[in-house]
């Protein structure tokens, strides 16, 4: 199956890893992965801002840019929700959607549920075990995918991978916090929001902590970075990717960033 | 002035809608029945409905004694002995004159009719008295209303309630009550539970103003 | 009752109803350091938040959401034909002998009440629970007219007592602890001083049974209209509201036009989700159906009912089809427990008689957005409101409605820009890649080589307060892309 590669702007600048075992899963799972050169951003933080002006103009781009028959494949499930449930409203009723649009919102998927559904594939048909990847994970979901039904789904999708152990955070369905400029702008509330999850995941003792939404890992890994927890992140394909023994273009090293960080402490010394 | 005043109220609700005369109203088609849950199998559909409602009533901390229609006055006249309650006020109900009474003041039990003054209600009942007028399964709620039988403080000011329900007059659902929209008792109440509050630091306590034990005696009628 | 003025919050303005332009932050700040507050109310809004879901899934299965669409539909339907179902409940309820009583305003219906109140010669008011009271601001208009008013749900009552103000509409004292309530029933009642919650409780009941005997005028809320009966509908727990409505020979119930529904089987189907999205119980202890005085024969009962139908802004929503189905909300408060934003600011900092999601909607539509205008913000957008929500009310939808009507009207310019540039840098490709790479290099200059900030300036600076921003990657997707030769196009 050919599908074309949706990376919304934050994961592209600050889970690029995430995106890229996105890409490295479906190409595994045998879809053919296109990435079209051209998309930018949903304008999901336009219209979660009020401005449905912009917001309108950005999934009108986005819609020319994926033009096709192909399905629409993202590891962000917000940004699937942004599409899926909040691109038509943009439209006024005098406004006629163009057939473009229309055809944009039925198209995009959430990455799991692209398998789940589309693929038709149940965990244990796509990975025998957790392999060098975690073995006991605990999993966010994130709040999006109540918009998009999965939230219950997700879940129950990564419970039954074989040899899996998921830990479910207490108060899982409390949002981490994020709510894109919110967690500026409501800078306690959403800090507090963030330790929430923070202790909860810490209370769950998983080394590793799942989730397919660019923004909550970043917020959930800026708090766990200030409290000094090291619990590690990953997207739920970064975690098939590792399971599944893919490479990733970091040539196998387990942190792009910890070589960053080294090579930059070389170059200072 | 009444009318005007009553044009003008209803004008502005109009406008705000758009219309500027009333128009015709199509009745909403929705599938209210979706809400329903059947009743659980049983070869007796009458029983059935008597243990759920059973069931239900007890979840949400009322007390049930089920009994023959003729153990009825033995039945509420051990509860009341059991419960050391000498004082009840009762409602007028020909079930009560004729069955309950001499029973309850053979055992030298005061009892008292709607006549009383309210001080003696307040301070001097411990236990009301009443039939239930209809009783729901679903949610475990029996049904008390206002009539010339039944008087609304019975109910509710005593610490006590007790309240009598025919198994014929449990229906499945809150849906199945038979309250005539034209004229309708004054007050219709659905008791499902003794008074409770969590007010307090969400600590649960039973009998805040409404009586803090509601017994049920169900009988075959 | 020495009644002193209106209560204050932290920041020396009324708790309900703060003068100029509100901000919940401000509040919100204080109280996200009170441990023993933010304890309480996670542990309330969270229990009562788990109880709902567990019930409902419990008695309706997988129907629960299609109940809840049905249920939404029901509300909508009566607001859409809301002319022809309160004039239809007008007329019943005259029929059945009930005083209807119009008020376009606050102050109208306050007047009413005080109007007849004084017709009676009262000296005594007992009152149960009404929203619609707070926001009309009654007890102390006929506290100014010499007759004294009690509130008797227990809740209601300490925060009366106490100087206090409601901050959840179902659970309205959720931020106070029994020690308050014991300070205040030594200091106003002259009880001994105990803690325990079940004597507490025996001490405001033999208070107020005195208050039942003697009051003159009950005054209650409603929560439901039944349009075909003209009937009003009241749920309680406690049984106060039903002597408010029995035992005082005079009824006033105030209530919003929103509350009518077309029928018996309407109110069946909403009374099955009221309580049990409310506080896990599948019905409240008391459902009443008031359909006007006693009657002739009747034993008991007030020997007049009057209801003040209240429009007080109702309208001037209705009017507006982008937020017209607010006015569907039942009020059973699913949508506080829910929300993560409620749990964390907690109720006064709203400064509002609605707190929670559906506080932020409805307050700015009440009294003016230009007075609220960071309420709607206050939303992660995370939805858990629209799916507690037993009507169905799109709340994350109108929240973003109303940021929009905000950044029209008073957008900040720092947001303006923040904005318009966003919009340049994503409208093309060459753009985007810029922005990132000047993005990298100026959040690398701040962190001096680090792969994370820990103290951002500006509109950052709220990220950085709890957390660290960890920088974007060096290599960025379309980069990785791009370089290991993926298809595109």
């Amino acid at each position: 199956m050919r599908i074309l590669l949706f990376i919304p702007c934050l994961a592209d600048q600050f889970a690029p890893r995430a995106a890229e075992a996105t890409a490295l899963l479906l190409e595994h799972l045998g879809c053919e992965v296109i990435y079209p050169e051209g998309q930018t951003c949903c304008g999901q933080a336009h219209r979660n801002s009020g401005d449905e002006e912009a917001a309108r103009a950005l999934v009108l781009r986005m819609a020319e840019i994926f033009e096709g028959d192909e399905l629409i494949v993202t590891p962000s499930g917000s940004c699937a929700a942004m599409i899926t449930q909040h691109a038509l409203g943009l439209f006024g009723a005098a406004t006629p959607v163009p057939a473009n649009v229309q055809s944009l919102v039925q198209r995009t998927r959430e990455l799991v549920q692209f398998i789940e559904q589309d693929l038709g594939l149940a965990p244990d048909e796509i990975v025998g075990g957790p392999g060098t990847a975690a073995s006991v994970v605990a999993w966010h979901p994130s709040c999006h995918l109540r918009e998009l039904n999965r939230f219950q789904a997700s879940g129950r999708f990564l419970e039954s991978i074989p040899g899996l152990a998921v830990k479910r955070l207490r108060q899982e369905e409390q949002c981490c916090g994020f709510g894109g400029t919110f967690a500026s702008k409501f800078g306690a509330i959403s800090g507090a929001l963030a330790e929430d999850r923070c202790a909860a995941l810490e209370e769950s003792c998983a080394p590793v902590l799942l989730c397919n939404d660019t923004g909550c890992t970043m917020n959930i890994e800026g708090r766990l970075s200030r409290r000094g927890t090291p619990i590690q992140i990953q997207h739920v394909a970064e975690w098939f990717c590792q399971a599944l023994g893919l490479q990733s273009s970091d040539e196998g090293s387990k942190d792009e960033r910890s070589k960053d960080q080294r090579s930059k402490d070389q170059g200072n010394s | 002035m009444k009318g005007t005043l009553r044009e003008i109220f209803l004008e502005r609700i109009r406008q705000a809608l758009g219309r500027s005369t009333l128009q015709p109203v199509e009745p909403l088609e929705v599938d209210h029945d979706l809400v329903r849950r059947p009743l659980p199998v049983a070869a007796d559909a009458s029983r059935a409905r008597s243990e759920l409602f059973t069931d239900r009533a007890q979840a949400v901390g009322m007390k049930v004694v089920t009994c023959q229609r003729t153990e009825l006055a033995t039945t509420v006249v051990n509860f009341l002995t059991e419960a050391q309650i000498s004082s009840v006020q009762i409602s007028s109900d020909p079930i009560f004159d004729q069955e309950l009474i001499e029973p309850m003041q053979e055992t030298s039990i005061r009892v008292v009719g709607n006549e009383i003054d309210l001080d003696t209600l307040y301070d001097g009942i411990e236990c009301g008295i009443t039939m239930a007028s209809a009783a729901v399964a679903s949610t475990g709620s029996v049904m008390v209303s206002a009539s010339d039988q039944e008087s609304r403080l019975t109910s509710l000011v005593p610490p006590n309630h007790l309240v009598l329900v025919p198994t014929s007059r449990i229906v499945d659902d809150l849906f199945d009550l038979s309250i005539s929209p034209k004229n309708p008792p004054s007050c219709v109440t659905l008791v499902t539970g003794p008074s409770k509050t969590a007010d307090i630091e969400g600590v649960l306590i039973t009998g805040v103003h409404g009586p803090g034990m509601v017994q049920i005696v169900l009988f075959d009628g | 009752m020495n009644r002193s003025s209106t209560p204050t919050s932290v920041d020396g303005e009324p708790i309900l109803f703060p003068r100029g332009t509100h901000d919940i932050r401000s509040r919100a700040a204080v109280f996200l350091r009170d441990e023993t507050l933010q304890g309480a109310v996670r542990e309330a809004t969270t229990l009562k938040d788990q109880a709902r879901r567990d019930v409902l899934k419990e008695a309706f299965g997988e129907d629960v959401d299609q109940i809840r669409s049905i249920a939404g539909e029901i509300k909508r339907h009566t607001i859409d034909h809301l002319d022809y179902y309160i004039e239809t409940w007008i007329d019943r309820a005259e029929a059945a002998g009930t005083r209807v009583h119009l008020a376009i305003d606050h102050e109208e219906a306050n007047r009413i009440v005080v109007e007849i109140a004084r017709e009676k010669n009262a000296k005594l008011c007992v009152k149960s629970k009404s929203m619609v009271t707070e926001e009309t601001r009654l007890v102390p208009q006929l506290e100014a007219a010499g007759i004294e008013t009690v509130e008797t749900d227990l809740g209601e009552f300490i925060i009366q007592i106490d100087d206090d103000a409601p901050s959840h509409i179902v659970m309205p004292m959720i931020h106070k602890d029994r020690k308050s309530v014991a300070r205040a029933f030594v200091r106003e009642l002259g009880a001994e001083y105990t803690e325990e919650p079940e004597q507490l409780t025996r001490i405001a009941r033999e208070h107020l049974r005195e208050k039942y005997r003697r009051a003159d005028v009950g005054i209650s809320g409603g929560n439901f209209l039944v349009a075909e009966s003209g009937s009003l509908v009241l749920c309680t727990n406690e049984g106060n509201g039903r002597f408010c409505t029995s035992a005082p020979p005079t009824h006033i119930a105030v209530v919003g036009i929103e509350k009518v529904v077309p029928g018996f089987k309407d109110l069946w189907l909403l009374l099955h989700l009221l309580a049990r999205s409310a506080t896990g119980q599948p019905l409240t202890c008391y459902s009443q159906i008031l359909t006007g005085p006693r009657r002739q024969e009747d034993q008991d009962g007030p020997t007049e009912m009057h209801v003040v139908l209240v429009d007080a802004g109702r309208t001037r929503i209705l009017a507006d089809p982008e937020f017209r189905e607010s006015l569907g909300c039942i009020r059973c408060g699913a949508c506080l427990n829910a929300c993560p934003v409620y749990r964390k600011a907690t109720g006064h900092a709203y400064g509002s008689v609605y707190s929670g999601p559906i506080g932020a909607v409805i307050t700015p539509l009440l009294q003016g957005l230009d007075k609220n205008p960071t309420l709607p913000e206050a939303s992660s957008l995370c939805g858990a409101c629209f799916e507690a929500c037993p009507v169905n009310i799109d709340l994350p939808r109108m929240l973003v409605a109303l940021r929009r009507k905000t950044r029209k009207r008073r957008g900040t310019l720092g947001e303006r820009i923040g904005l318009w540039w966003l919009r340049r840098v994503f409208s093309s490709v060459l753009f985007y890649r810029v922005a990132a790479s000047i993005q990298r290099f100026a959040l690398s200059c701040l962190t001096g080589g680090s792969d994370r900030l820990r103290a951002a300036p500006g509109p950052l600076s709220g990220w950085t307060r709890d957390r660290d921003l960890i920088l974007p990657a060096r290599r960025s997707f379309r980069k990785r892309w791009h370089d290991r030769g993926g298809a595109s196009r």
